[in-house]
């Protein structure tokens, strides 16, 4: 009961509008025949977000895997970068080890990209861009942290200190939030396409 | 049940707390006490000998099966002293993150518990049926991988003592709340004994109300939805499209409320309400109301079936069924039942084409092929409310196809006895089918939601449920009205919003209408209106802070009187409303179309304007050919039937409430 209730004020708070009410539907107008009479449709600016569709949603995908895929190589240049800097140390110097993880971060990369190309049709249509890649970055950056750090043991951060390690977990994890929320905010702003139009009755 | 035929003499005919004007009128729309009692019914509560059910008992003892024999290849390594990893992996096994406890990892440990928690959330809330051993098996492997971090031995012990007790506290708590629902339900059916419930029969002449300009209003906010273009969405929630929030549930009360206010107040009128009822069932084959469905089978069942009717998922065909249903037994108007009617289309190569007949046949065949007679919503997962829909659209199909669904609703019955109820008379809101489990959900809203749509299938049934209900949440004498409701019944489901019990309240406001119990539902109509702001705009009236399916819940019970539902669905219409004169078409927002009922050969309208004073033009249809009409209240000179036995009645002047009276000559 109590999970359920956490994923629900979850659902909740990431779906929340924060306490917009859906807009009233534009007053409907039938002829004594129940013909349709045309009519001007102003959308308030609390209009609610212009409808999903199913191409936005399908590139909305393929652009947060392709950010997947770049965010793990983002992700593994700035570790090359830190461990050649210093900030960063190996724990292992096992080359068969380290060979594996390389080889699992490019397979993991490899079947992002490749989902993305096959599920873009038309990544323009995708929902704000900027926003998906703080999420696909951000995502890719904690969990192959996490891995990197706690699964396989390969790295650690300045030398283990403990704040340095939270920073470098948090960056990750407070982009993804950040983005979702972005998103989220974005979407509930968006006004319908058109400032005024005539809609187009059967 | 046992049944008291004929006992009105000696026996309580309503539950103690319910009083006479309770099951009397709220308006003309309830009848009075004068409509006829079919038999009068004792409802206790079911003996329970086990905790659960038979088929639910064979279910748990499937899945303890499959867990003793994960827990078996567990403790395969310890007893033959394997390796560290391979006992890091069995002691996983055992229990999600046991392996962490041996590898000395106790955050990963707690880690991978939460994460199971949360897979299991997941795999209620969306159906991936592989997500919890995923995740189990998953800890398990990991842990292999933390070895190196210094064991624990004594974990080998602790992990099977802890899984033993978690076993053990599980049994005992169970056995203690078993226990104590059953003393709960004899002592309730010391009570129960006593009283008998009316369970009604088919109504003489239903009677017919009078909207108010209040409830015009709210029925506007309904129109204005309805009546857009079948791919608009103005005004629609979409949150997402698997839970409660999906748009689908907004189109579902749509036409229910539509169609409530077309039983109780309008059977005379078809026009813009009939259309706006087709257009609600009508966007439910808009492929983003239903292609949740492919993915959800997908992870659920591992299957790829994108046709959303074929099999689960009652979530959507139960309710939409009830939806055309309801359409043709008011309208008088068949078109669902031509082959492919009911097509659902997404681009040209998916086509799944059905009709009234496919679809009952389908929901019909769902319920008899399960065990527990209900199918699931979500993979696995069994909601005793949408089973019930599927219910009501077989018995809605039966009744207007000349069918008998008798062996449905006994089916129904005996596994809502056996398998969904507690034994204090609660309802099991949601089971797993698969596994046989069951967890809590929003007590009081499922119960209430039930009382409604149960009462056409099951009535004692209902109302015993409604008598419990009132004696677990509601207090009259009290400031609060339902003061014990608390957890997930604070939560308008409509659009997740937690904080307010408004949803609530107005499915219990719709159980009571149900029920005829006036004294709740002002108690509970006064309570909302004290909490919830009205918004009136441009003539439409709704609640804010409500969702647009709360709103549309709470028109539908505007329009409720006793026993409306199980009226509108179990039984005929009378046989004046099928064949005599309708109001069939007229101006909207002109034209508001308050009252209109026709005893076969005259009409009678109410009607109010809805855009200020207005000369208008009404349309009536099913008139006799030829036939000459006074129409009284309007002009002095008579309307003529064309030979289709239409006519229309020109220059209207609608300033405030008008009355019409349309009689043969």
């Amino acid at each position: 009961m109590l999970c359920c209730i956490v994923l629900l004020a979850v659902v909740g708070l990431v779906f929340r509008r924060n306490g917009v009410d859906d807009p009233l539907p534009p007053p409907a107008r039938r002829t004594v025949e129940g013909a349709l009479a045309p009519m001007i449709v102003n959308p308030s600016p609390n209009t609610s977000a212009a409808p999903f569709t199913s191409t936005a949603t399908t590139a909305t995908t393929a652009t947060l895997c392709r950010w997947g895929a770049i965010g793990v190589a983002f992700y593994v240049s700035a570790i090359t970068a830190l461990l050649a800097c210093g900030a960063a140390s190996a724990l292992d110097d096992s080359g068969a080890h380290w060979l594996m993880r390389d080889l699992s971060f490019a397979i993991v990369a490899s079947f992002a990209l490749v989902i993305s190309e096959r599920m873009a049709k038309d990544r323009r249509r995708a929902l704000h861009r900027p926003t998906l890649a703080l999420i696909g970055v951000g995502a890719a950056w904690t969990v192959l942290g996490f891995i990197d750090m706690h699964v396989f043991g390969l790295i650690e951060i300045a030398h283990g200190a403990m704040l340095w390690d939270a920073v470098f977990h948090a960056a990750g994890f407070w982009a993804v939030i950040g983005g979702l929320l972005l998103l989220n905010r974005r979407e509930m702003t968006r006004p319908a396409p058109g400032a005024v139009q005539q809609v187009n009755f059967r | 049940m046992s049944e008291t035929v004929g006992s009105k003499a000696t026996t309580t005919m309503l539950p103690s707390n319910v009083g006479d004007r309770g099951r009397g009128g709220r308006d003309s729309r309830n009848g009075g006490d004068a409509r006829p009692v079919g038999r009068m019914v004792n409802a206790p509560i079911p003996e329970r000998l086990h905790p659960n059910g038979p088929v639910t008992r064979a279910r748990l003892r499937r899945t303890f099966f499959g867990v003793a024999c994960a827990w078996a290849i567990g403790a395969i390594p310890l007893a033959i002293g394997a390796s560290a990893g391979w006992k890091a992996f069995g002691l996983g096994l055992f229990l999600p993150g046991g392996g962490f406890v041996y590898t000395s990892d106790p955050v990963f440990a707690a880690a991978s518990l939460i994460a199971f928690a949360l897979a299991l959330v997941l795999y209620w809330a969306f159906g991936p049926v592989l997500l919890p051993p995923a995740v189990w098996v998953g800890a398990a492997t990991l842990s292999t991988l933390r070895i190196d971090t210094g064991l624990w031995d004594t974990a080998q012990v602790a992990v099977p003592v802890a899984l033993v007790v978690v076993i053990a506290g599980s049994v005992t708590a169970r056995q203690i709340v078993f226990r104590r629902a059953r003393r709960r339900g004899r002592a309730l059916n010391e009570r129960l004994r006593d009283i008998s419930f009316p369970v009604s029969s088919a109504p003489a002449a239903p009677p017919v109300g009078e909207s108010s300009p209040e409830d015009l209003s709210a029925l506007r906010y309904a129109f204005d939805l309805a009546l857009q273009p079948i791919d608009r969405w103005d005004g629609f929630g979409f949150v997402d499209q698997f839970r409660e929030a999906a748009v689908r549930y907004q189109l579902n009360f749509l036409q229910y409320s539509t169609a409530m206010s077309q039983y109780t107040c309008t059977p005379a009128f078809t026009g813009y309400l009939a259309e706006a009822q087709r257009n609600a069932i009508e966007k439910m084959l808009q492929p983003r109301v239903w292609k949740y469905w492919r993915w959800e089978n997908l992870w659920g069942n591992l299957r790829w079936e994108p046709d959303p009717l074929r099999r689960d998922n009652v979530m959507l065909s139960g309710y939409w069924g009830t939806m055309v249903g309801l359409y043709e037994s008011l309208n008088g108007d068949d078109r669902y039942n031509a082959p492919g009617a009911l097509t659902f289309r997404n681009g040209e190569r998916e086509v799944y084409p059905y009709d009234f007949g496919t679809v009952a046949g389908l929901m019909r065949a769902n319920l008899l092929r399960s065990p527990f007679c209900m199918f699931p919503c979500e993979p696995s997962w069994i909601y005793p409310i949408c089973s019930s829909y599927a219910l009501n659209t077989v018995i809605l199909h039966d009744r207007l196809n000349g069918g008998d669904s008798s062996d449905v609703m006994g089916g129904f019955r005996e596994s809502f006895d056996r398998d969904f109820l507690h034994p204090d008379g609660r309802i099991v809101a949601i089971r797993n089918g698969r596994l046989g489990f069951a967890i809590g959900a929003a007590p009081t809203i499922n119960e209430s939601v039930l009382v409604s749509w149960l009462n056409p299938g099951l009535p004692d049934f209902a109302q015993r449920l409604w008598w419990l209900l009132r004696e677990r949440v509601i207090d009259l004498d009290g400031p609060k009205v339902l003061p014990t409701i608390r957890d997930l019944d604070r939560v308008d489901v409509g659009n997740y919003h937690f904080g307010k019990d408004t949803f609530a309240r107005t499915m219990v406001l719709l159980a009571a209408r149900e029920m005829g119990d006036d004294e709740v539902a002002e108690a509970v109509q006064c309570s909302i209106d004290q909490t919830a702001q009205i918004e009136l705009q441009r003539g439409v009236r709704r609640y804010r802070g409500l969702s647009v399916y709360g709103n549309l819940a709470h028109t539908l019970a505007r329009f409720m009187r006793r026993d409306a539902t199980r009226d509108m669905i179990a039984f005929d219409l009378p046989a004046a409303w099928t064949v005599g004169p309708r109001l069939s078409g007229a101006a909207y927002p002109d034209v508001l179309v308050a009252r209109a009922v026709t005893d076969g050969r005259a009409l009678d309208l109410v009607l109010r304007p809805g855009a200020g004073p207005v000369r208008t033009t009404l349309a009536l249809d099913r008139l006799v050919p030829g036939a000459k009409y006074a129409v009284d209240g309007h002009t002095a000179q008579p309307i003529v039937a064309d030979a289709r036995g239409s006519a229309t009645i020109t220059d209207v002047e609608l300033g405030d409430r008008l009355e019409l009276r349309v009689r043969p000559l």
